[in-house]
């Protein structure tokens, strides 16, 4: 499987870590800005473009990261369902077999 | 096959899409008050689309497990209907025959694991098999 491929099969998990990720720089960054001033007013402004957004980007990696595990949790019940339709027929009877 | 749920997938990106950028705006406009009181009425304003945004991944997420566990519950039950249905008897064999004799030669087993199957059983398709040892119990669905 090429990357390509892998991309476009598992765009979910790669959106949930690219948001984790990302979420994660924001906080640190917003963290650092807090951390370089004194002032209050110059601190509001990275808790929330910092941490704010950092946590609400965390929330929406992992809401993707846990939507792609049940998206795998359905393909596989649907291969049980396929496995379980040639059974479906009517049972053989002793007359008919 | 049910397909797969997404309905609402797209008024959950807009929601979410949305939430973020209110915070960051609510972000610059914070910096451009040059007060902390002035500032309050942003950080309120992203504090409550960052629990908007959780609220909405929230209920995304419950809708989908309740989807899955309905499904589930469909799947097993269907397993479990096939298990107790009745099986024509074993095919007789010739006297003689290694099956006849009780050797039980086409049984196959996962490795591992204790139920012995038929070769064709769906239960075993696609895993790797090895003979069936002689303790090993019946699977109740091919009933080898």
């Amino acid at each position: 499987m090429n990357l390509k491929t892998w991309l476009s099969a598992q765009w979910d998990r790669v959106l949930g870590a690219g948001a984790v990720i990302i979420g994660a720089v924001a906080i640190l960054l917003g963290y650092r800005g807090v951390a370089g001033t004194p002032f209050p007013a110059e601190q509001i402004p990275y808790v929330i473009s910092g941490a704010v957004a950092g946590i609400a980007l965390i929330g929406i990696g992992l809401t993707s990261w846990l939507s792609a595990d049940l998206r795998d949790e359905w393909r596989k019940l649907d291969r049980i369902e396929h496995l379980l339709e040639p059974c479906d027929a009517p049972p053989l009877t002793e007359t008919t077999a | 096959m049910i397909a797969w749920p997404r309905r609402g997938r797209l008024w959950l990106l807009v929601g979410q899409a949305a939430c973020l950028a209110t915070i960051v705006l609510a972000g610059r406009a914070s910096a451009e008050r040059a007060s902390a009181g002035g500032q309050g009425v942003w950080v309120a304003v992203a504090v409550a689309a960052a629990l908007i945004s959780a609220a909405g991944n929230g209920v995304w997420l419950g809708t989908l497990r309740r989807a899955a566990n309905g499904r589930r519950q469909r799947v097993f039950t269907r397993l479990a209907g096939k298990a107790r249905e009745p099986h024509l008897p074993p095919p007789k064999q010739a006297p003689g025959s290694p099956a006849a004799a009780g050797e039980g030669v086409q049984a196959v087993m996962v490795a591992g694991l204790t139920l012995r199957h038929r070769p064709d059983c769906p239960l075993v398709a696609g895993k790797d098999v090895v003979p069936a040892t002689a303790d090993a119990e019946p699977c109740g669905w091919c009933s080898p």
